[in-house]
């Protein structure tokens, strides 16, 4: 198949398993649908690359790691991961030090 | 350095991602990615599975099941008004006139119950982060949690099976949001959870391959560490008695417990979000306003607690000289303890079993008190329609169980017995009693009323505790373990239940010395810590908790 026809919609799931095949792409079309479904034709909404309206916009590492370094995780498997990342986390678990993530019960199977 | 892949799905051991959802054909894409990243970032912060409402989302923005809509704006109403849970609101492709405002006397069924603002977890001012960055966006998954996005994807993006998607077409379909739970570099994909149910994908979630540039391009959103804040409501079954962890102090989980000494109860908190874990007296338990001043020194023992759908309020329970239990509650809006009023049997002794229940929303009041006759009583308060007894009224549903030892903290509302997500007034109740024969006696309450399940342990010769903790669950459906600590002979027992496949009581632990009782029991953020107040023999509590290296002893209170 030439890259030129990728520019066309399949029109049926059978088109697009077989255009799967002819691609070697690494996925699969799940088999509850059968081959004469319809690939609907769906009016394109885009989206403006971009950052998401309304919320504080981050651009360089150095702006969001200060303000990572103002909001800490309470969470002791994060604060771990902080830590081994060389980040000063305030001590907030049970006993002298947080628990390294191995060390817990594991959340199922025993109580 | 980020890692080279994440996913949140099973991290650190653990599964820190609630269940797949449907968006059943509406255009809420939007509110079901911003719904899944407020769960998730609740379950990162605070070790606690909660199910929010994409409804209450959508139409408390304004919008309909056919309206698009922008991550930005979903967070932001989140921020301003916090998300309730599908039992305030649920999600329907129905059309709804809806105020996110609580609806006090016009309730309709368009309206979230009234208790909306003691049922919504809370978002910090400012919580939110947009990334465009790829490295960014690594880093905050990495460091932080899931991240929400909004992407445009071809066509054939909707029937992703197995395997990692790439395009086939360049032919674009409509925009969809999409929940970002981790990436790998060594296969070179983004992991992402869908909201168009489980059948798409692998059980709803799919791998994005780096060369199909969607997510490259995105805006990314997140919530930062420590901005959540839970309702009392989704924490209600991992705790039971004197102790409540709520959402006071600095990392919004402070612990605040409430003992008797002499003929008052006395509140404490622990502040939690620094290390030394101090334990501090907050004061008695009574009305600063003289006029209401009608309750104190009445304490003859210890009170159950419940931080209530009633706007976060504490409801305390406890046995008073006037011959009864006395409800009295603290009220968040004015700062003030208020008197309820005395109900249950006369005579009664030891703590009553106080939670709040599925039934109606404002959930019920049940109360399990026994008398000095060793018999169990069944009590009940309604909050909120249909009302079948007067509202405000306390009222006998009969006997639980003979020969109890002495009442204590052991009722439980039970996700078993749930038909799904809005509990809507399913679920059982479970009461487990001390009795005169030294075992450990198991009841459940279903629709056929009070019945005997089991008995254990041998001994037993003071009130247990009970909790269903999240031990057992995968997620925010799921039931988990009950837990139960119980003093015996001096020492404490733990005892767990595995709910999921209704397997026996095992013991797992016996801990401490000249032990009285067990006054609470809870779950805590601690890394899912089992935490205990106990009422020594020499009248002295003291704090006990267990992690990954057993129970330790905490500081006397």
């Amino acid at each position: 198949m030439e890259d030129g026809e990728r520019t066309t919609q399949p029109a049926t799931i059978g088109e697009l398993r077989q255009r799967l095949r002819s691609l070697g792409e690494p996925w699969t079309v799940p088999a509850r649908f059968s081959d004469d479904d319809p690939v609907p034709d769906l009016p394109p909404q885009p989206v403006d690359p971009g950052h998401i309206k309304g919320l504080r916009a981050v651009n360089t590492r150095e702006e969001f790691d200060a303000i990572l370094r103002g909001a800490p995780p309470a969470n002791p498997f994060l604060a771990a991961r902080w830590r081994e990342l060389g980040a000063a986390v305030p001590g907030t678990a049970e006993g002298t030090g947080t628990p390294e993530p191995g060390q817990d019960v594991p959340e199922w199977g025993v109580g | 350095m980020s890692a080279p892949s994440v996913d949140w799905r099973n991290r650190f051991g653990r599964a820190w991602i609630t269940s797949v959802r449907d968006q059943d054909g509406s255009n809420n894409c939007w509110a079901f990615a911003t719904t899944a990243l407020v769960e998730a970032e609740v379950r990162i912060d605070h070790l606690l599975w909660s199910s929010r409402s994409e409804g209450d989302m959508v139409h408390g923005v304004g919008k309909q099941s056919w309206d698009l809509g922008n991550i930005g704006e979903a967070i932001t109403f989140v921020e301003k008004n916090g998300l309730a849970d599908p039992d305030c609101f649920p999600f329907g492709v129905a059309a709804a006139l809806y105020t996110a405002q609580e609806s006090n006397q016009s309730v309709t069924f368009l309206s979230p119950t009234p208790d909306r603002q003691g049922r919504t977890v809370r978002l910090a001012a400012q919580a939110s982060v947009s990334l465009t960055d790829p490295a960014l966006k690594k880093q905050h998954i990495d460091q932080v949690g899931p991240m929400a996005t909004i992407i445009t994807p071809p066509v054939d993006f909707g029937f992703l099976g197995s395997g990692v998607y790439v395009p086939t077409t360049t032919v674009l379909g409509p925009a969809h949001a999409l929940l970002v739970v981790g990436y790998d570099d060594p296969g070179r994909y983004w992991i992402v959870k869908n909201s168009i149910g489980t059948g798409w994908g692998a059980q709803g979630f799919g791998k994005i391959s780096y060369d199909a540039n969607l997510l490259e391009p995105a805006g990314f959103a997140g919530l930062l560490p420590g901005t959540t804040n839970p309702d009392p409501w989704c924490r209600r079954r991992m705790r039971n008695g004197a102790l409540i962890q709520g959402s006071n102090g600095a990392a919004r989980n402070n612990f605040e417990l409430f003992v008797r000494r002499g003929m008052n109860i006395e509140h404490w908190y622990r502040e939690n979000s620094t290390a030394a874990f101090t334990w501090n007296l907050v004061g008695n338990v009574r009305s600063a306003d003289p006029w209401r001043d009608t309750f104190h020194d009445d304490a003859l023992d210890g009170a159950a607690a419940v931080q209530s759908s009633f706007n976060r309020n504490y409801e305390l329970v406890y046995r008073s000289t006037f011959g009864q239990m006395r409800h009295v509650f603290f009220n968040q809006a004015s700062g003030w303890w208020e008197d309820g009023t005395l109900f249950g049997p006369g005579n009664p002794i030891g703590i009553a079993g106080f939670v709040q229940s599925n039934r109606g929303a404002p959930g019920d009041f049940e109360a399990v008190v026994v008398d000095s006759s060793g018999i169990a009583h069944h009590w009940s308060k309604h909050n909120s329609f249909p009302w079948t007894m007067a509202p405000g009224t306390w009222y006998d549903r009969g006997v639980v169980a003979s020969n109890v030892v002495s009442g204590g903290p052991g009722l439980v509302q039970s996700k078993l017995g749930r038909s799904g997500l809005p509990e809507n007034g399913t679920g059982e109740l479970h009461y487990v009693c001390a009795q005169t024969d030294g075992q450990l006696h198991h009841y459940r309450l279903d629709t056929s009323g009070w019945t005997h399940l089991t008995s254990f342990g041998a001994g037993a010769d003071s009130a247990p505790c009970l909790i269903e903790g999240t031990y057992g669950a995968h997620d925010e459906i799921g039931v988990g373990n009950f837990e139960l600590c119980v003093a015996v002979g001096g020492t404490i027992e733990h005892w767990w239940r595995y709910n999921a496949g209704l397997g026996p009581w095992t013991r797992s632990a016996v801990f401490g010395t000249g032990v009285r009782r067990v006054i609470a029991l809870i779950q805590s953020t601690f890394a899912t810590d089992l935490e205990i107040i106990v009422e020594n023999q020499n009248g002295i509590y003291q704090h006990w908790w267990r992690d990954g290296a057993g129970w330790h002893p905490g500081p006397t209170i």
